[in-house]
């Protein structure tokens, strides 16, 4: 059985509908995102769970059972919220301890693990300060010890780490991930940034107008996108149409449109004879000016360059094929030829590298 | 100037302390002084003699020993008691409503909330006082409406007592409850609503621990202002209170329209004033306690 069941929820805004039919199973002990663009329905989600929106049709399930008609009190889910939403008239220690004071939690267990809380998040020291006085990163950690404290089932994250700079961000999510790690608890964690997503996540949900694009772990999410859309939201995609020639456990070959033929994966049914996609992300390929040895690939024209330090990005205008990317981190055994923009050369490929991605179902 | 950006020069001020100094110090001064005069013969002020002599047979102090005699010592506690009542009455018409119009109305209508709330300084005070002896009198609105419906069967003798001098004076105070409270409840996040709610508090414990303690500095606006004037009122004991219902206001009134002693009208009013700062030094120390405990 699930930790979390959502089964089939449907959420109205008036004329709008926010969440069009979600299904989704979270596994207890999980690290699982709602990932998606703003307005795709997943702080809708997050928000039934929670307990402050009723979804107008379909079910929410906790442990097996039916949470729709708790109010948020009585759930035993907790939520950090997006601006912090700390108590300004209490300090860190109470806005720590609201929790447990609701709960009727003697006072000595409380200190203690309040406390116990607190130093978890590197804030021991601050207990007595007001939210006032904390950055915006120890906001956060007020936040996440207020809520872990609890030690929830379930706990709800909405775009925490939004407001935080960009180094701040990257340090809190090896934080976060090593928390979840250590307590143990279920994270549900909805956010719009997908390399934040990546990095933490077990399990991805990507999210596009109210419904699920996908579901599966991280790895796959990126490798093995199931749409289109996936395919363009985890970053930069090139999607190249072809024509399937021969399917066979996983793989297929596939006639390039005005390219060549390839070998490529199939993870999803694949029919022979239809026009398909097929993926393959700009790190995936290489640079040169001849061909290299057991490669496939195209000739191209270099149209744009832009160095961005570790890597540097390439467009290329290939006969017969739309624009590709390309993203070349020189190193051992790299296919990476420094090309000046006008130049001609080849862009190549392993053999088997790229990944049929199964047009949108109809909705 | 060596003024710099964001800084503001002291000068600015300057306009409020004329006002204070020649609308507030100084009259209050002259009141102090004249205060420790006597009346004369015909009203005004009688002639002193000897300085020397009225200084120190203590007859300067007279005014304020007849200020604390026990039949006026009663007058002020009266005036007190119906002030607190009235604030505390304030607060629990003003409170809901504020909480209605910041919280509960479709946002684009909360300015019309808020414009009926202040419509009625658009009429005299005087008319609009004198719109509620029409309601409670014995002929009145409200005692027709209540035999009408067969609630009482004779009409109840509502005006010229201390009810109606309460009512008119919540009334009256009644906006300057509202707005202040409406301005705190009305910057409230929600979010802080909905955490409380995340970490296991009911309605009822999210009022009292996170509502109810981030609008008190509203609520302690709203006290100041109308319990300061509720403690000066004459104008609505005088209409609604009859003789029955004489206030500290309406004792200064008298002292100078129909007891021709002005000087005692000073010293009661001088009276009045230290008492409002000392209860409202009172209520800051219970505010400032009560916020400590929370």
């Amino acid at each position: 059985m699930p930790l979390l069941r959502i089964d089939k929820v449907v959420k109205r805004f008036g004329g709008a509908v926010a969440v069009a039919g979600v299904s989704l199973d979270v596994e207890a002990g999980e690290f699982f995102s709602m990932l998606g663009p703003s307005g795709c329905g997943k702080t809708t989600l997050l928000r039934m769970i929670a307990g402050f929106e009723n979804p107008d049709e379909g079910r929410i399930e906790l442990d097996g059972t039916d949470i729709r008609a708790l109010p948020p009190h009585r759930r035993p889910i907790n939520t950090v919220f997006q601006q912090y939403a700390l108590f300004p008239h209490l300090n860190v220690f109470e806005n720590v301890a609201f929790g447990l004071r609701r709960a009727q939690v003697g006072e000595a267990e409380l200190r203690r693990r309040v406390t116990e809380s607190l130093d978890q998040v590197q804030l021991g020291t601050f207990a007595e300060r007001m939210p006032a006085m904390l950055s915006g990163g120890q906001k956060q950690r007020v936040a996440l010890a207020r809520a872990l404290v609890l030690r929830p089932r379930l706990l709800l994250l909405d775009e925490p780490l939004g407001a935080l700079d960009h180094q701040l961000r990257l340090q809190m999510q090896v934080e976060l991930k090593n928390l979840q790690r250590a307590s143990g608890i279920t994270f549900l964690f909805v956010t719009h940034d997908q390399p934040e997503a990546l990095t933490m996540s077990d399990r991805i949900a990507v999210f596009s107008r109210g419904h699920i694009e996908q579901a599966a772990p991280a790895r796959a999410v990126y490798d093995e996108p199931a749409t289109p859309f996936v395919a363009r939201f985890l970053g930069a995609s090139n999607l190249l149409s072809a024509e399937v020639l021969r399917v066979a456990d996983g793989t297929a070959q596939v006639q390039l449109t005005a390219g060549p033929k390839v070998l490529v994966k199939a993870p999803y049914p694949t029919v022979v004879g239809s026009t398909v996609s097929v993926m393959l992300r700009p790190e995936w390929l290489g640079l040169s000016r001849g061909l290299p040895e057991g490669r496939v690939g195209a000739p191209a024209v270099v149209r744009d360059r832009l160095y961005q330090g570790a890597s540097t990005r390439y467009t290329l205008a290939t006969l017969g094929m739309e624009d590709l990317e390309v993203v070349l981190t020189p190193g051992f055994g790299a296919v990476a030829e420094d090309l000046m923009p006008g130049t001609s050369g080849v862009v190549s490929w392993p053999d088997g590298t790229g990944v049929i991605v199964p047009a949108s179902p109809e909705r | 100037m060596s003024q710099k950006a964001g800084q503001s020069p002291p000068w600015l001020a300057s306009p409020a302390l004329l006002v204070l100094f020649f609308g507030m110090l100084l009259p209050l001064a002259m009141v102090l002084l004249d205060s420790f005069r006597q009346r004369g013969v015909y009203g005004g002020f009688a002639e002193i003699e000897d300085l020397g002599l009225y200084l120190s047979s203590g007859a300067w102090l007279a005014n304020y020993e007849r200020a604390l005699e026990p039949i006026y010592l009663k007058i002020f506690w009266r005036s007190s008691w119906m002030a607190v009542v009235t604030t505390l009455g304030c607060l629990v018409v003003a409170y809901p409503l504020a909480w209605w119009i910041a919280r509960g109305m479709p946002e684009r209508w909360r300015s019309v909330g808020l414009l009926l709330v202040v419509v009625p300084f658009w009429t005299s005070f005087v008319v609009r006082t004198f719109a509620w002896v029409w309601i409670l009198r014995t002929e009145g609105l409200l005692n027709q409406v209540l035999v009408g419906i067969g609630l009482i069967d004779e009409p109840l003798a509502l005006l010229y007592t201390e009810w109606a001098v309460l009512i008119g004076l919540i009334y009256g105070e009644l906006p300057f409850m509202i707005l202040p409270i409406y301005a705190s409840l009305e910057k409230l996040d929600t979010s802080l609503l909905e955490a409380a709610a995340d970490l296991g508090a009911s309605a009822w414990t999210t009022f009292w621990k996170v509502v109810w303690p981030l609008s008190l500095p509203g609520v302690v606006a709203g006290a100041v202002l109308v319990f300061v004037p509720s403690m000066g009122q004459f104008l609505i004991s005088d209409m609604l209170g009859g003789a029955k219902s004489v206030l500290v206001g309406n004792l200064i009134q008298n002292q100078f329209f129909g007891g021709k002693n002005a000087p005692f009208g000073f010293a009661v009013a001088f009276v009045l004033t230290l008492l409002v700062l000392g209860i409202l030094a009172l209520q800051a120390r219970l505010v400032k306690g009560s916020q400590e405990l929370l």
